[in-house]
């Protein structure tokens, strides 16, 4: 198998552009983080294999998220079959199935969102930020930190507590009906806006 | 569960946010349990778990270029593609080299694909890419940890594998790929290696390392547990004793190498000093077969990586280690008859308390949760 530099370049810039909405479609829907992984690495995988011309598809990142959602039906069916009971939400995932328009709707919406997450959390005080940030992103348990920032368990909580409490007021009251029907959005289209979000607010 | 929660509360409880990433069935029937009790609860269940999905993806989003060039290691070594930045002056390569498969699977087989891996490392065609990345581990974090009950899949800039079982701590080395490909280990891991003569993998445990040259492997060394192991299911390893370099010796696949840290003080070795830690004590080392309970199962080293909990013949008390990292629960024994039953079991997706009901099958004893230190209590009947 051989792929011009454009192809990959495609490719790679494809799968920057969705992992991580991928990833977060995946979790909203039940599955295990470690199997997610598994399911986008083979996706592309088995598209770079098929040489898809980018070019002829009208939005790619909804192309993969569809293809995507079907893989985690399939799975889903599969592990079924096989008695595997850990799974078996594969049904709902095809009840909110997103025309077009919609996708393009919540888009708008889940951008301003973005704006206002990223500012919320530039404004948390870096006590805050430090913990949010290793809980969420490294994935320590809350002893864990105490542990790693040599602080005592109940301030670490303390710290937690009060950035998430601070996170939720900012987002409540900007005029967003509710948090989770934008968060909802922000799962399914999640492009550029994150990007920025993330480059700057980590 | 007594408690109820706040929304925000829930956003940063160790438990909830397991539940939210890894789905298992135990804390399943545990939210469950918990809706059952304050049906009212739902929205804000459900707003938090949203929160901790969304906390999460943003920082797998910050993590895009690692995600990234772990992708581009697996293209790579698949079709041994040459870098694309080198593709003028790399030799081409004719013809494809690919798993042999690999190919014709979908996703959903991943796992099973794995499994038929480990088990006929003879299949496998040997694959790498031509020009490995210039800078591998530059943009690869170099920490990977697991809590107790949760678990992580990790690919190498070499495109190895590594899962990473509960409770455990996986560093890899600044100049990981440039003349060797070296990593640290407290905790549990299952490697599946790429072949690379030319740059050795090596796993350094506290007391222990291990010499790789292509293969598939599981290492347990918890800082907890006096014993570690070495267990080899395809291909070579060296197993090296630390500060005895006359004890080394190779094994053949479907053996291990027991590790008995005799001097070994429990709970040792802080995670962050991975490095400087290093066992100074007594070692004594065996080769043992791996332990097959089913006839034509994998054997029950790698259990865990297919999500079962083996447990071949083991004292309660060193079940109870098991169970500890497996549930996130610690277990307090208050008998140390108790203590000392012995047990032989398979479980798959049963909650701890099934677990211990099971086994209550076989010896009589009784359990309470004291949930305020989310421990279990077990003692005489």
């Amino acid at each position: 198998m051989e792929f011009t530099e454009k192809e990959l370049k495609n490719l790679f810039q494809l799968y920057g552009d969705s992992h991580a909405q991928l990833v977060s479609i995946g979790l909203s829907l039940h599955w295990p983080r470690h199997e997610i992984l598994d399911v986008v690495n083979q996706l592309f995988l088995d598209l770079a294999e098929k040489k898809v011309d980018w070019s002829d598809v009208q939005e790619p990142r909804a192309y993969v998220v569809r293809a995507f959602r079907n893989r985690l039906t399939d799975l889903a069916r599969r592990k079924k079959r096989e008695h595997d009971h850990h799974h078996v939400l594969a049904d709902q995932a095809d009840q909110s199935e997103l025309s077009a328009e919609e996708i393009l709707l919540r888009r708008e919406d889940q951008e301003q969102l973005l704006k206002r997450m990223r500012q919320a959390y530039a404004d948390l005080p870096p006590r805050c930020r430090q913990v949010i940030r290793l809980k969420y992103y490294e994935g320590l348990t809350t002893a864990q930190i105490a542990d790693r920032l040599g602080l005592t368990e109940r301030s670490i909580y303390n710290n937690l507590f009060e950035g998430i409490r601070q996170l939720r007021t900012t987002l409540h009251t900007g005029g967003q009906p509710s948090v989770s029907s934008a968060l909802f959005a922000l799962m399914l289209f999640q492009g550029p806006a994150l990007k920025i979000l993330l480059s700057n607010s980590w | 569960m007594e408690k109820r929660f706040s929304v925000e509360e829930l956003i940063i409880d160790d438990d909830f946010i397991r539940y939210c990433l890894l789905e298992m069935e135990a804390d399943k029937k545990n939210w469950n349990q918990y809706l059952l009790q304050y049906p009212d609860e739902k929205n804000n269940l459900e707003e938090a778990r949203r929160w901790v999905i969304d906390l999460t993806t943003l920082a797998d989003a910050e993590q895009q270029e690692v995600a990234l060039s772990q992708f581009k290691a697996i293209l790579q070594s698949k079709w041994s593609l040459p870098s694309p930045a080198k593709a003028e002056t790399a030799p081409r390569r004719s013809g494809i080299r690919r798993y042999a498969v690999a190919t014709s699977v979908a996703a959903g087989l991943l796992l099973a694909v794995g499994l038929l891996f480990f088990l006929q490392p003879g299949n496998r065609t040997p694959t790498r890419a031509i020009s490995p990345p210039s800078e591998p581990a530059a943009d690869l974090p170099v920490v990977f940890t697991t809590g107790y009950g949760q678990k992580k899949t990790i690919y190498l800039p070499d495109s190895s594998r590594v899962q990473l079982n509960a409770g455990s701590y996986l560093l890899i080395s600044d100049n990981f790929g440039a003349a060797d490909r070296q990593v640290y280990l407290r905790g549990e891991a299952f490697f599946d290696v790429n072949r690379d003569r030319s740059r050795p993998f090596i796993v350094h445990a506290d007391g222990f390392d291990v010499r790789v040259l292509g293969t598939v492997f599981n290492v347990k060394a918890y800082p907890s547990d006096r014993l570690s192991e070495a267990a080899l299911i395809g291909g070579k390893i060296e197993v090296l004793l630390k500060g005895n370099v006359a004890d080394s010796f190779a094994l053949h696949p479907n053996q291990k190498a027991v590790i008995d840290r005799i001097d070994a003080k429990h709970s040792i070795s802080a995670a962050t000093d991975i490095k400087k830690t290093a066992y100074a004590g007594r070692l004594e080392a065996s080769v043992k077969p791996l332990t097959i309970l089913t006839p034509g199962e994998p054997a029950a080293e790698m259990a865990w990586t297919l999500g079962r909990l083996e447990i071949p013949d083991l004292d309660f008390s060193e079940i109870a280690l098991l169970l500890e990292r497996r549930y996130n629960k610690r277990i307090v024994f208050a008998s140390q008859r108790v203590q000392r039953y012995r047990f032989t079991a398979t479980f798959e997706e049963e909650s701890l308390d099934e677990v211990l009901k099971a086994l209550q099958l076989s010896y009589p004893f009784a359990y309470t949760y004291a949930e305020k230190n989310n421990e279990v209590l077990i003692k005489d009947k």
